[in-house]
């Protein structure tokens, strides 16, 4: 029973998958586990879970994974990401948001050896009464390691976004480089956004730091546009879209287009 | 708004109180503990009115119906409430002769931070010539106050001279039912300072300066109130770089501020309580709740602090900028050692309209220490246009203390632009070498350089108090090097 | 006045001085030229005392004192100035306030009484005349928003002030225009005694047009493998460093 609720999936050492896995979730399953063998490197996407699930990754020496999480339906949730980096591995995590009934998103990340890393990026474009929440604790147990966290949130309608972000340093772990950064634009009355960038720091010989901004359209650019003959939601919809830019295009070519697409459809509801 | 005669000299050779007292008890002390008689036995040794009676009782019920908050990043002692003495006569101090029965550990902090020799003596103790120092001093600054209007006395005496200004602004920022430690201080608050500034005036002195000569022992439980009326203009500091002891470990204060339309209220604080020793035994712990409400249109109310004491520092001075075009600054450096803990920080409340608030946070720990910044900038939904830069860095000295930062950004309003960063590093090495290459030693640069990182905070200081600040944090960092 | 006698040192374990012997004495200015990666800047740092580097074996005498036992605040004291190469911004430090720190050290150490605060500023508005520096900068802080050429002209501002027994100026003219060049070697040039010292090390031999050294020591895979006149330098201009190293083979 509880057998058939876990699924797991390893990727051998030393492979590598070029093209993007997607997940398949057996019903009445709750919760996933992926190891990544030493060396090897992947990408991982889920999609549209909409139930309670657990997500934990194994990374072993050198692995490199990427997981790309979708919530392109609407649907309500609680997701966990719990995941345990080994020397020298290296986990990108992106995660797409554009259809949250109620989303809670929470990333647990225990950096255990040195020379890994870590990056993580959401983008979330929200509006009616759409809802997300999410929850992230990176401890870096081992220095020498990286981390870079980056939230993106494009609000309008009466949309809601929390986001609590802990960076912990214990006593020990010199040399640790760990940052996040927050951009939050709200594009309408009702639209709210609350933001909790943390930093515990125990250790001396690091480089830590965080940045968080709520505001607004380069009002400039927006004109500038404007002047060119571009209507101002046209000239809107494109300057976010630029905010999101850099995440998209982390994104693998087949990916980048579909998902794209769904975040300028999605925008096209902001403005 | 005169005190008799009687009173000054009793203030500065420090004479047993001697107001009546009609009671069972005879003594001037009341005994340990906390219920309801205490309550009413401390405002009736204050001869308070009615009203002021009722605050106390709303507030002391108020507060057995909460437990002590325990969210901070603070290892907090179990404090027994009932072991305290919460009124006692202000204790006749030891007077020595002269400065050389003084402890010359102090003698040589006193010197260090520059404090002129007639201030030391009033702090160690030393008998003042009455008639040549508080007295005429005193005497001349109020009067050149009292020229303008302003009122600037002890919380008992606004209470009893001034009961309708009292009655109309105390508790109307800080509620005796906001925290813990402000239902508490509502209820057995000893005394503290009320300050009233007319339409229109520019307070012509810091109170900083009367304030230090001024200053009748240390409260456990102070009050204060500052009230600056439309268009006026006040400079306030409390506290001194002066390291001060006080028998009492707990100290929960209560500051309240109100400015009106066109009102800019600027306070500074320099606290250096006793830390506790290096081993963090003793040491005071100093939990205040301070608020400031920019009520009127186009108010303004600016935080200074330099935080060097304590053995635990719990406080955020906040500001609730509610009428429209109001600001707010909060500068803060808080400076941690040996066993200090402090969990400090801000709260901007951005309720009217084009408000803006500017946050600078320096922390700085040392040896074992754990400083933490806890803020919060909140634009409601009718904030519109609300503006707010928070840059929060924290420097680390050696590897065994820590540093934090828990911000909280909430934003209702899609016109506010909310911007905030931190960092955390240690000292540059690359500084270091640099005044060393210059023969400046170790300790000697490190003091350089961590001064050098709280200018921005010291500059917003009055003058006199920035240099002495500065010396204090050279002091306070002894020890980190070795 | 200063002696180096075979010193070896190396950064994280790896070799850097691979056995450099050097005699300065009074009154005397060297130069040291070298490729990039020679070991030139690291010799600079060995003798300013960066902790960063492990001496390995030889020694260096200065003033009589066995150098190498001393920290780098009483290297200073003693007389040694170090010019870098990348000056640090310091935020927040007045430069006059560093300066009252350093001078005081320095004056201490030499048994001289402290300056007046008249004084001090005499001093420090003729050591800002002479690298033609703003004295406005002086409230600035350390090197912060300086211009490259600012920055160096602060260094020799501040080696104006302090009057050390050596100098060592480490790459003093990377990143200078012809007329911070000409500013700067004019402010070490009149700071020149028959009692003080120079090491001068560059890559360029343009400096050693303008400050004229009587020795020319190259620098090569940590050591020094040629030693002449002011000539030297001129040679390795027209030749380039591959002719040294060819006729070492």
């Amino acid at each position: 029973m509880t057998a058939a609720k876990q699924m797991e999936i390893k990727i051998p050492a030393h492979r590598t998958e070029k093209a993007p896995m997607v997940l398949v979730l057996p019903a009445g399953s709750t919760s996933c586990k992926v190891t990544a063998g030493a060396g090897s490197r992947a990408i991982v996407c889920i999609r549209n879970v909409n139930r309670d699930f657990s997500f934990r990754f194994d990374l072993k020496k050198n692995a490199s994974l990427t997981c790309i999480l979708e919530q392109t339906r609407p649907g309500s949730a609680i997701y966990r990401h719990t995941c345990r980096l080994a020397t020298g591995s290296e986990m990108r995590s992106i995660a797409i948001f554009t259809q949250c009934t109620d989303i809670r998103n929470s990333y647990h990340i225990d950096i255990q050896e040195e020379g890994s890393s870590l990056s993580l990026s959401s983008l979330a474009v929200l509006t009616g009464r759409e809802k997300l929440a999410q929850n992230i604790l990176c401890r870096h147990n081992a220095g020498g390691a990286s981390s870079m966290q980056t939230f993106k949130h494009l609000l309008g309608g009466a949309a809601q976004a929390d986001m609590v972000g802990r960076i912990l340093v214990p006593a020990g772990s010199q040399k640790t480089e760990a940052y996040q950064q927050s951009r939050s634009i709200l594009l309408s009355e009702q639209a709210s956004v609350h933001v909790e960038p943390q930093l515990e720091i125990y250790a001396d010989d690091v480089k830590c730091s965080h940045g968080s901004t709520v505001g607004q359209l380069d009002k400039d650019a927006l004109f500038y546009m404007q002047q060119r003959g571009i209507s101002p939601e046209e000239a809107t919809r494109m300057l976010l879209e630029a905010e999101l830019r850099h995440e998209l295009d982390s994104l693998p070519p087949a990916l980048r287009r579909v998902l794209g697409a769904k975040v300028s459809r999605k925008l096209k509801h902001l403005v | 708004m005169s005190e008799s005669r009687n009173e000054i000299i009793q203030e500065s050779t420090s004479q047993p109180y001697k107001y009546g007292f009609v009671s069972a008890l005879e003594s001037d002390t009341l005994p340990k503990g906390l219920n309801e008689d205490i309550v009413r036995a401390i405002s009736a040794k204050k001869q308070e009115p009615d009203f002021m009676l009722e605050f106390r009782l709303k507030a002391f019920r108020h507060w057995q119906t909460l437990a002590m908050p325990r969210w901070a990043h603070l290892t907090l002692p179990d404090i027994d409430f009932q072991d305290i003495i919460y009124y006692a006569a202000p204790k006749p101090r030891k007077t020595a002769k002269s400065m050389d029965e003084i402890d010359p550990e102090l003698r040589r902090t006193f010197s260090r931070l520059g404090i002129p020799l007639e201030e030391q003596k009033r702090l160690a103790g030393v008998a003042v010539d009455a008639v040549m120092d508080s007295v005429s001093v005193k005497t001349t600054f109020r009067a050149e106050l009292a020229k303008s209007g302003i009122i600037f006395c002890s919380f008992r005496e606004a209470v009893r001279e001034h009961p309708d200004l009292v009655r109309k602004y105390m508790g109307s920022v800080v509620p005796y039912s906001d925290n813990y430690f402000a239902a508490l201080n509502s209820a057995v608050f000893s005394d503290g300072s009320f300050c009233y500034i007319p339409k229109g005036v520019r307070c012509p002195m810091e109170l900083s300066t009367y304030f230090r000569i001024n200053a009748a022992g240390t409260g456990q439980f102070e009050r204060t109130l500052l009230v600056a009326d439309e268009g006026s203009y006040v400079s306030y500091l409390e506290g001194c770089t002066a390291p001060q002891r006080d028998e009492n470990q707990l100290h929960a204060a209560v500051v309240e501020l109100v400015a009106l339309s066109g009102a800019e209220i600027k306070y500074s604080t320099v606290q250096n309580w006793y830390p506790g020793d290096k081993d963090g035994k003793g040491g005071i712990f100093n939990f205040v709740t301070k608020r400031g409400d920019c009520r009127g249109d186009h108010s303004r109310i600016s935080w200074t602090q330099v935080e060097t004491g304590s053995a635990i520092t719990w406080k955020y001075p906040s500001t609730i900028l509610r009428g429209d075009y109001a600001s707010s600054e909060f500068y803060s450096v808080a400076l941690t050692n040996n066993f200090q803990q402090a969990d400090t920080g801000t709260k901007m409340i951005h309720l009217g309209r084009h408000t803006s608030s500017r946050i600078v946070s320096k922390g700085i720990s040392a040896g074992r220490s754990q400083n933490s910044y806890r803020g919060l900038v909140y634009v409601a939904p009718g904030a519109e246009n609300a503006r707010n830069h928070s840059q929060c860095d924290s420097l680390l000295i050696g590897d065994k203390c820590g540093a934090h930062t828990f911000p909280v950004m909430r934003v209702k309003n899609r016109t506010a632009v909310v911007e905030h960063e931190a960092t955390t590093s240690k000292i540059n090495e690359d500084q270091l070498f640099y005044c060393k290459q210059r023969g400046i030693g170790e300790e000697d640069a490190i003091g350089l350089i961590v001064n050098g990182y709280a200018r921005e905070v010291l500059n917003n200081l009055p003058m006199e108090f920035a240099i002495e600040a500065q010396k204090l944090l050279q002091i306070s960092l002894e020890g980190t090097v070795g | 006045m200063l002696e180096i006698n075979n010193l070896h040192a190396n950064i994280d374990g790896t070799p850097i001085l691979k056995g450099i012997s050097l005699r300065v004495s009074p009154g005397e200015v060297h130069a040291i030229m070298g490729p990039n990666g020679s070991g030139k800047s690291t010799l600079a740092s060995v003798l300013a005392g960066r902790s960063e580097y492990t001496v390995t074996s030889g020694s260096v005498t200065f003033m009589g004192r066995d150098l190498l036992a001393l920290p780098a605040e009483e290297r200073a004291r003693l007389g040694i100035f170090l010019g870098f190469q990348y000056p640090v911004e310091i935020p927040g430090v007045s430069i006059a306030n560093f300066m009252k720190a350093a001078v005081a050290a320095r004056r201490a150490a030499m048994g001289l009484p402290e300056l007046t605060p008249a004084e001090f500023l005499k001093q420090m508005r003729a050591a800002a005349a002479l690298v033609e520096l703003d004295p406005k900068l002086i409230k600035r802080a350390v090197n912060e928003g300086f211009s490259g050429g600012e920055k160096k002209r602060n260094e020799i501002f501040q080696m104006a002030m302090l009057k050390p027994a050596l100098s060592i100026l480490d790459e003093t003219d990377s990143g200078l225009d012809i007329d911070a060049l000409r500013i700067v070697s004019q402010g070490v040039n009149q700071l020149r005694t028959p009692e003080n010292a120079s090491i001068v090390i560059t890559h360029y031999q343009r400096l050693l047009d303008y400050i004229v050294p009587d020795v020319v020591h190259v620098l090569y895979a940590g050591r020094i493998v040629m030693s002449g006149g002011k000539e030297l330098a001129k040679d390795l201009e027209t030749k380039g460093y591959d002719w040294i190293i060819k006729s070492l083979n």
